[in-house]
C-alpha cells in the first residue's frame, strides 16, 4: 500500500503478485493490484480483478475501502453502491457499513436511497446526525423533483412532520437542525412558521453566522409584507451598523409602503414585534440626517448616511414630492460628498450611483465647482495645474472619472479629445512621481490617468482614427512598465492585440495576470476565442489545457 | 470551505453592487492543547475600495466569529516580502509567531518564500500565552 501512496505503481503490482502467491485469496491484495494497474492504465485489467474481488461481496475493511478508493479514481462511484449494499445485507447492523452505504448513494445523487439509509442507520444507532440526513435527502428531493407539486405536497410536507416529530419530543440538539427547519418552512413558503421558529427559543442556536436570526427575520418580514416590522428591524440594525447598505433600502422601501397604505402606529401598544417604526417622511429625514450628524463627529465617518440621504432624495423625486422637504439639491449634497471623501477612490463608484439625479445641463458647473476646491498647485494661464500630493491626485482622477461617466470628453471634437489625452498622460508621468516608493505588487497612483487616456484613444479608434490604437498601445505598455501588476493594463493589451490579429505577446501577457483555477473559465476565453483562428495551435492546446486541468481537478475535489 | 466553514465567508458589496472585498477562514485546531483557533485563509480588497478601513473591518468580523466559537487566538500567513500586509495586521493587534521556511512555493522560476505565521490571541487566552513567540523558525511539515 505504501507504494501506491508514493506513486510506484509498478512496485506495488509486483508485491501484490508476491503476496497472491502465498496467499491465492488475500482479497485485498488483489484490490491493491488493480490500482495499481488502474494508475498505469490498465484499465481493463484492473476493472477485471476488482470485479473477481466484489463478486465475492467482501466484508473486510481493507478490501472495502481499497475497493472504493480504485472506483472514484475509475470514475464508477455507482459500483461503490453495489460494493456496500451487499456489505450490509450481510452485515446488517454494521453503523459503518450503512454510512458508507450513505456516502455512496450521496455520490451518485441516489436521494431516495439515501433517505432509506440515513433512517436505517438511525435505526441502528439513534443519533440525530443519522435522522437528519434523512430528512436532508426528502428536501433534496423536493429540488430535484420534476413535478413542482410533488415538492409541495409531498417531500416537504414529509420532512416537515420528520422535524416536527423531534421538536415535540424535544430532541432538537445541533444549529444544523434548526437551520434544515427554517430551509424546509421557507421553501414550503410557510413564512411565518419560520418566523416563529427563528424568533422562538430553536433560533437561539442559530450562532454562527453573525446576525443570522436578524436576517432571516428581516427576510421572512419581506415575504410576508410585514412592514411594520421591516422598517422597525433596519432601523434597528441601522443603528448597530450606519454603513450597512441594503437596510437602507429595507428602511426606504418599508416607510413608503407604509405611507401608502396609510399606516399608523397602535395609540398604546408596541408599533411592531420588533419596536419602534418610523411612517412618515418628516421621521426618514430625521433618521437620516441624525445619522449623518453623528458620523460627522467621527474622525473616520462611513460613507452610508451620506449616500442614503441621496437615495432618499432619489425616492421622493420619483413619488414627485421633494421640494416639499427641502433636503437640499442633489448637486449640492454630491459636492460635499466630493470634499468629504473625494481622496478615495470609491468616491467615483459611489457618486456614480447617483449622477442620475444631476440635470445634465449642470453637469459642466458641477464638475468645475468640484475641480475648484481641489488644491493643485497655482499654474500660469498655458501650464497645466498639478497636484501636490497623493490625496489631491485622487480626488483629481475622481473628477476626470465623473467627466467621462457625464459624457463631457464624449461631446468634444477630435482636436479636443488629442489635447485632453495629451494633458492626461502629463499627469500620469507626472503622477509617478508619488509612487516612487511602490513595491513591483501595488498599482502606480496615477495608473488611472494613464488608463483614461487609453480609453480616449479607443474611443477614437472606434469612430475611425487608425493611428490611435498605435498609440494606445505604447501608452499601456508604458504604464505596464511601471505597474507590472496593473491587470487591467494586461487586460486591455490582451484585447486590443487580439482585435489586431497579434497574437503572440498576448500569451506572456495572460500568463503574467497569474490566473488560477476558476478564473481560467471565467477569463480564459480572452485567449481561447482568439489563439485558434490566429494560428497559434500550441498556445490555444496550452490554454486549453489550463482550464481542462482545473475542471479537472474541480470534479474530483467536488465528487 | 463553503461547506464546512459557511460563516466565515464574508463578502462586502458596495452600494451599486460592485464586490469591494472578502474574507475566508475556518477553525481547526485541538481544544485541549489551546490550539482551538480562528485562522484567516483568505483577506482581499479590491482596489477602488482601499483605505477605508474595510480590511480592519472584515478581521474584525472573523475574530468576532472566532470569539463566539471560543477560540483561544486567531492567526495567518503571510508572505515575508508583503510588508504592507504585514504592517496593517500589526496595526490590528497581531504579532509574529513564527516563520514557516519556503511556506509558499513560487509560480514560475522563482525561489519559494517564507511566510511569518502572526497571531493575536483572543479572550479566552487570558495570559497570551499563545502569541509567545517561538525561538526559532520551522519548515510547512512541522505545521500541526
Amino acid at each position: 500500500a505504501d507504494y501506491l501512496d508514493n506513486g510506484n505503481n509498478k512496485m506495488a503490482i509486483q508485491q501484490a503478485d508476491k503476496l497472491l502467491k502465498k496467499h491465492k485469496d488475500l482479497h485485498c491484495a488483489k484490490v491493491l493490484k488493480a490500482i495499481g494497474l488502474q494508475r498505469t492504465g490498465k484499465q481493463d485489467e484492473a476493472y477485471a480483478l476488482a470485479q473477481e474481488v466484489a463478486a465475492l461481496e467482501p466484508t473486510d475493511d481493507n478490501s472495502l475501502q481499497a475497493l472504493t478508493i480504485l472506483y472514484r479514481e475509475m470514475h464508477r462511484p455507482e459500483l461503490v453502491t453495489k460494493l456496500y449494499e451487499a456489505a450490509v445485507k450481510k452485515v446488517p447492523n454494521s453503523e459503518e457499513y450503512h454510512s458508507h452505504l450513505f456516502m455512496a448513494y450521496a455520490r451518485v445523487g441516489e436521494y431516495k436511497k439515501m433517505q432509506q439509509a440515513g433512517m436505517a442507520l438511525y435505526k441502528i444507532v439513534p443519533k440525530n446526525p443519522y435522522y437528519f440526513w434523512s430528512v436532508m435527502s426528502l428536501i433534496m428531493q423536493s429540488i430535484s423533483a420534476q413535478d413542482e407539486n410533488l415538492s409541495k405536497t409531498m417531500f416537504l410536507p414529509l420532512a416537515e412532520r420528520m422535524v416536527e416529530k423531534m421538536v415535540k419530543e424535544d430532541k432538537i440538539e445541533a444549529e444544523a437542525e434548526v437551520e434544515l427547519y427554517y430551509m424546509i418552512l421557507e421553501r414550503l413558503e410557510k413564512y411565518k412558521e419560520a418566523l416563529d421558529v427563528v424568533r422562538g427559543k430553536l433560533g437561539e442556536k442559530l450562532t454562527s453566522e453573525l446576525q443570522s436570526r436578524e436576517n432571516k427575520c428581516m427576510a421572512m418580514y419581506k415575504k410576508l409584507q410585514r412592514w411594520p416590522e421591516c422598517n422597525a428591524l433596519s432601523r434597528k440594525l441601522l443603528l448597530k451598523n450606519s454603513d450597512d447598505w441594503q437596510f437602507y433600502i429595507t428602511y426606504f422601501d418599508s416607510v413608503f409602503q407604509l405611507i401608502d397604505e396609510s399606516w399608523t402606529p397602535p395609540a398604546e401598544e408596541e408599533h411592531s414585534l420588533e419596536g419602534e417604526v418610523h411612517c412618515s417622511v418628516e421621521q426618514a429625514v430625521e433618521f437620516i440626517e441624525e445619522r449623518i450628524t453623528e458620523e460627522s463627529r467621527s474622525s473616520r465617518p462611513l460613507r452610508g448616511p451620506y449616500l442614503a440621504k441621496l437615495e432618499l432624495i432619489r425616492r421622493l423625486r420619483h413619488r414627485g414630492c421633494n421640494d416639499e422637504y427641502k433636503l437640499g439639491d442633489p448637486e449640492e449634497l454630491m459636492f460635499q460628498y466630493f470634499k468629504k471623501f473625494g481622496d478615495k477612490p470609491c468616491c467615483f463608484t459611489d457618486l456614480k450611483v447617483f449622477v442620475d439625479l444631476l440635470p445634465p445641463s449642470q453637469y459642466t458647473k458641477f464638475i468645475h465647482q468640484l475641480l475648484e476646491v481641489i488644491p493643485l498647485s497655482g499654474a500660469a494661464e498655458n501650464e497645466v495645474a498639478l497636484p501636490g500630493d497623493i490625496k489631491a491626485l485622487q480626488q483629481h482622477l475622481c473628477v476626470v472619472q465623473l467627466s467621462r461617466l457625464l459624457g463631457i470628453y464624449h461631446a468634444m471634437d477630435k482636436k479636443e479629445k488629442l489635447t485632453v489625452v495629451r494633458e492626461l498622460m502629463f499627469r500620469y508621468r507626472h503622477g509617478l512621481e508619488f509612487g516612487r516608493s511602490c513595491l513591483k505588487t501595488e498599482l502606480q497612483f496615477s495608473d488611472y490617468y494613464c488608463l483614461l487616456a487609453v480609453h480616449l484613444l479607443l474611443d477614437l479608434w472606434l469612430e475611425g482614427e487608425e493611428a490611435a490604437v498605435w498609440q494606445c498601445l505604447t501608452l499601456l505598455e508604458e504604464g505596464l512598465a511601471h505597474s507590472p501588476s496593473n491587470a487591467q493594463f494586461k487586460l486591455l493589451l490582451i484585447r486590443i492585440y487580439c482585435r489586431l490579429g497579434a497574437f503572440e505577446p498576448v500569451a506572456e501577457l495572460y500568463s503574467s495576470l497569474d490566473a488560477k483555477h476558476i478564473q481560467h473559465d471565467t477569463i480564459g476565453y480572452l485567449l481561447t476565442r482568439y489563439a485558434e483562428s490566429l494560428g497559434h495551435y500550441a498556445a490555444a492546446s496550452q490554454s486549453c489545457n489550463f482550464a481542462l486541468r482545473f475542471f479537472h481537478s474541480n470534479q474530483k475535489d467536488v465528487s | 470551505y463553503l461547506a464546512h466553514w459557511p460563516e466565515y465567508f464574508i463578502v462586502a458589496e458596495a452600494p451599486g453592487g460592485e464586490l469591494m472585498g472578502y474574507i475566508m477562514g475556518k477553525a481547526e485546531g485541538s481544544v485541549a492543547r489551546e490550539e482551538w483557533h480562528g485562522h484567516v485563509t483568505a483577506l482581499s480588497v479590491a482596489p477602488e475600495f482601499r483605505r477605508l478601513g474595510l480590511a480592519a473591518k472584515l478581521m474584525e468580523l472573523l475574530e468576532e466569529i472566532s470569539e463566539k466559537k471560543g477560540g483561544f487566538f486567531v492567526d495567518l500567513f503571510v508572505r515575508v516580502s508583503n510588508q504592507v500586509a504585514v504592517n496593517m495586521y500589526k496595526q490590528l493587534g497581531y504579532s509574529v509567531y513564527r516563520t514557516v521556511l519556503e511556506y509558499y512555493s513560487a509560480s514560475s522560476g522563482e525561489p519559494d518564500e517564507d511566510a511569518y505565521d502572526m497571531r493575536k490571541a483572543l479572550s479566552r487566552d487570558t495570559e497570551k500565552k499563545s502569541v509567545i513567540p517561538l525561538p526559532h523558525p520551522v519548515r510547512p511539515e512541522d505545521i500541526e
